[in-house]
């Protein structure tokens, strides 16, 4: 195990594939998170909300053939913990990858 | 595993994650041929309006603004997402060719206006322009889908 500055807001597999839809695109709508992140609506409501809680994430409603609708989009504190979270994964793997090629 | 701390194999697992979410983003590059002749529509009606007097100009930026906004409902309901051409990463040296490209085109085109040429000359530029900003989103498209897929 190494100690590395990972973001506990970002831990969650399913919250990591939101955040990689966030970080890659304007906004998403609520059905196609859910689809990608490959959970319910009430756990893809509660990754949401504790992004939300975090200031990561921006919620809004807007009408799409004739249905309200909740797109998600990254703030910028979500898009800054996002970059840092993936550099912290990818200091992990090259260090294991250099480690095991040292020996 | 705990909040703070992941082992290697585990932050190899999470990058797999990511990279099977960035693979189903890219599925919004696969725009259909149509997508990419609406957005050279939208380009060409705009330096298409510049080669002539204002009622026509105002008449071509109408009709090109409404069909952009057809283009950002269209790609919300067909993808569930919305991703800005002007966005980071490595489309964005594309969208800055294309804007440069765009802006010569604009100025051509203010240039034979104020020389009166014959009505056809700016159906040619705006011609162009289509040609121009088809290829462009062509090439937006595959930049972005090889990003999301790397």
């Amino acid at each position: 195990m190494t100690p590395v500055a990972l973001d506990p807001q970002l831990h969650a597999p399913a919250r990591l594939q939101i955040a990689t839809v966030l970080a890659n695109v304007d906004s998403a709508e609520f059905s196609r998170l859910r689809e990608i992140a490959g959970v319910s609506d009430s756990v893809l409501s509660k990754h949401l909300s504790a992004l939300v809680e975090a200031g990561y994430v921006r919620l809004t409603k807007s009408a799409l053939d004739g249905r309200q609708r909740t797109w998600a989009s990254f703030t910028r504190a979500g898009r800054q913990a996002f970059a840092a979270h993936m550099r912290a994964l990818q200091a992990l793997v090259a260090s294991a990858e250099q480690a095991i090629a040292a020996e | 595993m705990n909040r703070e701390t992941m082992s290697p194999v585990e932050a190899r697992a999470a990058l797999d994650k990511v990279g099977a979410a960035r693979a189903r983003i890219a599925d919004v590059g696969l725009c259909p041929p149509w997508r990419h002749a609406a957005f050279g529509a939208v380009m060409s009606l705009l330096i298409l309006g510049l080669g002539f007097p204002l009622a026509v100009q105002v008449a071509c930026l109408c009709l090109a603004m409404g069909l952009m906004a057809l283009i950002v409902v269209h790609d919300r309901r067909r993808y569930g997402m919305f991703i800005n051409g002007y966005r980071r990463g490595a489309t964005r040296p594309v969208t800055a060719a294309l804007l440069v490209a765009m802006m010569a085109l604009i100025v051509v085109q203010i240039r034979l206006r104020e020389q009166s040429v014959e009505t056809w000359v700016p159906i040619v530029v705006a011609s162009v322009a289509f040609i121009v900003a088809v290829g462009g989103s062509v090439w937006w498209a595959r930049v972005f889908r090889r990003e999301m897929t790397r």
